[in-house]
């Protein structure tokens, strides 16, 4: 008996010895891994507002959404605009405020690349586009916020006091979101939200560092948590399978463009416009020549050229979205529409389906079809995505002309 | 010549340890993942619109006799169908009943296994898998046994029973031909919606894998056909899981030729080692009974011997 006990307490210090020696084992190669951290870093907020005329005008904020946004239409090639290679930098730290012997001044440097560029890409020209004018905004910023429900004040109050005991911190560096609730009423039993009763705010329980009420879930997380319907970011995504707007955006990743449109939510309360309708009708676009009838007619071997009713389309898409008051706030100009099937163009440029496509599909390249193929995936699919019956995707003569002479 | 009970469960185990060495032997073989850089095909369900175009060109490569109902009338899909010699691939459409969402089809063909069971079944060599990727059938050779309908896991074969003279077993051949001469298969360059993608295999998966992640709730993560009987070049991806499109989920990964390999393996070694280790066993027992016949003899010619001299001394 005392010869097992032995046994038993042996066996028992040996599993103790490894479980030891494995646990500083695993810490050892953790630790060893060292810190991976994004190798592509940008600043958080990039000011353009120490210009000689700051007197008279203000610049917008360059800021980290604008930078994404920057980043991914040059497709991550940063010496598009920092042109120094190799020393990435701030432009500030060359570009003074006046012109010098070979470098000019912050102001002809930034209106000759940003201008310059924005000309070619159809990007904003105007002077309001980047600048107000002094005093403005102070002015803007000192209007009240509309908040809907007055009978729930102290929601507002609660966020600042909130804001106040983390400013400066990194959660914070964003402009606060201004959330209207009368808007989103009828669209909290849809996303699932547990209110608790007697709970204000969200950020009561969800603090920028996370609480326990909260278990631990940071305001940031909470709020753009894409795979979790109960989040800002889920509920919008979760949106995005209506009909109205499976079309386009079912062919999108999920969260894609997500980096461009964080001032659609963290913006200025004067900036809120509310839900305006884009545009009433595609005549709206202006300066683009718009097709009413596209013939597509370059593979037409075996049927006839098909019609394409191009501003039918367009002008029901519209309808869709001026409807949703998400979707007028979202679409982040007039030309976003044409994205929808005209992808990966540059914005102000739609470009014909053949640009890319060829007229072969000679599969290399698995993600980009042939242009049999594209034609029949774009119309094909976003017919059945929005749920539109007719043209039916099997019936060929639907959309294609009988050639005489052909059986089929 | 008489066999002692020890002297048979003596053989009896020394043939056993003989044929469980080979076994063994066998048992220990490398997994075979497919010949490098083989073609496959990646059948999208996603995209797969049900147009039948894919069955019209396959018809008219293989020069096939023209079906009963034409192809653009799609009242074939009520029904569930199987390859026959005359279809070597179908597409068969199934209703997404759980939600409520336009239906799935699945398009049929042989799979073209990394190591098919119709070619290890086959004692005429008549199947090949080819460097290419597809399975090739040489009907010259061919008996007509039909093992390999039976063998093939996604009953695929089918045999041309209304040919008196030559009938061959018809399947798919991924348009073989077609591809050494750089072409798309058939199907592939017919399907208008890109749900067929013809590419090397390896590359097929990693789009696959793609797709799938772009798309979670567009299709279940799972490529069928990647580790089915031991993989495929032919691979699925679908928005349902595939036991509910008709397709088998329980074959394993397993190929077929790795579960014969070990009992058709024996052959040689019962055919051969057997017959020399009887013979020698026979030769062993036959020297024995000379050498006891020579002493036997010689006992009695000594006992001759010794009475002789007693009857001298008498």
């Amino acid at each position: 008996m005392k010869q097992r006990r032995y046994q038993y307490i042996k066996s028992l210090a040996v599993i103790a010895c490894m479980a030891f020696i494995l646990t500083i084992g695993v810490n050892l190669t953790k630790g060893g891994q060292g810190d991976i951290s994004g190798i592509e870093t940008s600043p958080d907020v990039f000011t353009f507002d120490m210009l000689g005329g700051g007197d008279r005008l203000e610049t917008k904020r360059f800021d980290k959404s604008l930078h994404d946004l920057h980043t991914e239409i040059t497709g991550k090639e940063c010496g598009t605009c920092h042109h120094v290679k190799g020393k990435e930098t701030s432009c500030r730290k060359c570009h003074k405020e006046t012109d010098r012997k070979k470098i000019i001044s912050m102001k002809n440097a930034s209106h000759i690349s940003c201008i310059g560029c924005h000309r070619e890409m159809s990007g904003p020209v105007n002077c309001s586009d980047c600048h107000t004018r002094s005093g403005e905004e102070e002015t803007a910023k000192s209007g009240e916020f509309p908040i809907p429900n007055q009978a729930k004040p102290e929601i507002m109050k609660e966020r600042e006091k909130d804001l106040d005991k983390h400013r400066g911190t990194p959660v914070h560096k964003m402009s606060p979101v201004h959330f209207d609730h009368e808007i989103h009423r009828e669209y909290l039993d849809k996303c699932d939200i547990p209110l608790r009763s007697g709970s204000g705010s969200c950020a009561e329980c969800h603090t920028a560092d996370g609480s326990k009420q909260g278990q631990m879930l940071t305001a940031e997380h909470a709020m753009h948590e894409i795979e979790n319907k109960k989040s800002c970011v889920g509920c919008h995504e979760d949106k995005k399978k209506d009909k109205e707007c499976a079309g386009c955006h079912r062919v999108m990743r999920k969260g894609e463009n997500f980096n461009a449109i964080c001032l659609k939510c963290h913006m200025e309360p004067s900036k809120h416009k509310g839900g305006k309708a884009l545009m009433n009708k595609s005549e709206d676009i202006q300066d683009r020549d718009i097709a009413d009838v596209v013939i597509i007619d370059k593979l037409s071997a075996r049927y006839g050229a098909v019609e394409l009713p191009h501003r039918r389309i367009i002008d029901s898409l519209l309808l869709g979205i001026n409807k949703s008051k998400l979707a007028t706030h979202f679409h982040n100009g007039k030309e976003t529409i044409c994205l929808g099937c005209h992808h990966y163009s540059p914005p102000g440029k739609a470009l014909g389906c053949d640009a890319c496509h060829n007229s072969l599909s000679d599969g290399q390249d698995l993600s980009r079809p042939g242009l049999n193929i594209a034609y029949h995936q774009q119309c094909i699919g976003c017919h059945d995505f929005m749920g539109i019956e007719s043209p039916g995707s099997t019936g060929c003569v639907d959309c294609h002309k009988v050639i005489e002479g052909k059986t089929e | 010549m008489s066999i002692s009970r020890r002297k048979f469960l003596g053989w009896v185990s020394a043939a056993g340890s003989a044929s469980l060495i080979s076994t063994t032997a066998h048992g220990a073989r490398k997994h075979f993942k497919g010949y490098p850089d083989c073609y496959g095909i990646l059948y999208d369900s996603g995209f797969c619109i049900g147009c039948r175009q894919c069955e019209e060109a396959c018809n008219a490569v293989n020069k096939l006799s023209a079906p009963v109902k034409p192809f653009d009338d799609l009242s074939v899909l009520n029904q569930k169908r199987r390859t026959t010699a005359k279809a070597l691939t179908v597409v068969n459409r199934y209703e997404n009943k759980k939600e409520n969402k336009s239906p799935v089809f699945i398009k049929l063909q042989c799979n073209h296994c990394l190591e098919p069971a119709c070619a290890s079944a086959c004692f005429v060599k008549a199947f090949k898998k080819t460097k290419e990727g597809s399975v090739v059938y040489d009907p010259s050779v061919c008996v007509g046994c039909r093992y390999c309908m039976i063998a093939c896991p996604f009953e695929i074969p089918a045999y041309e029973y209304d040919e008196p003279y030559t009938p061959r077993v018809m399947k798919c051949t991924m348009c073989h031909d077609l591809i050494k001469e750089n072409k798309l298969p058939a199907c592939v360059e017919a399907c208008p919606m890109g749900a067929l993608k013809f590419g090397k295999r390896n590359a097929l998966i990693k789009y696959a894998r793609e797709r799938i992640s772009k798309f979670p709730d567009r299709y279940i993560d799972h490529i069928y056909g990647e580790h089915e009987m031991g993989g495929t070049s032919w691979l699925y991806i679908s928005s349902l899981p595939f036991k509910d499109v008709g397709m088998r989920e329980d074959l394993g990964i397993t190929p077929a030729p790795e579960l014969t390999a070990g009992a058709l393996g024996a052959v040689p070694v019962v055919a051969s080692l057997w017959t020399v280790l009887l013979t020698g066993i026979y030769a062993i027992n036959r020297r024995k009974e000379k050498l006891a016949e020579r002493e036997k003899k010689e006992a009695v010619e000594a006992a001759g011997r010794d009475k002789k001299k007693v009857s001298l001394y008498e």
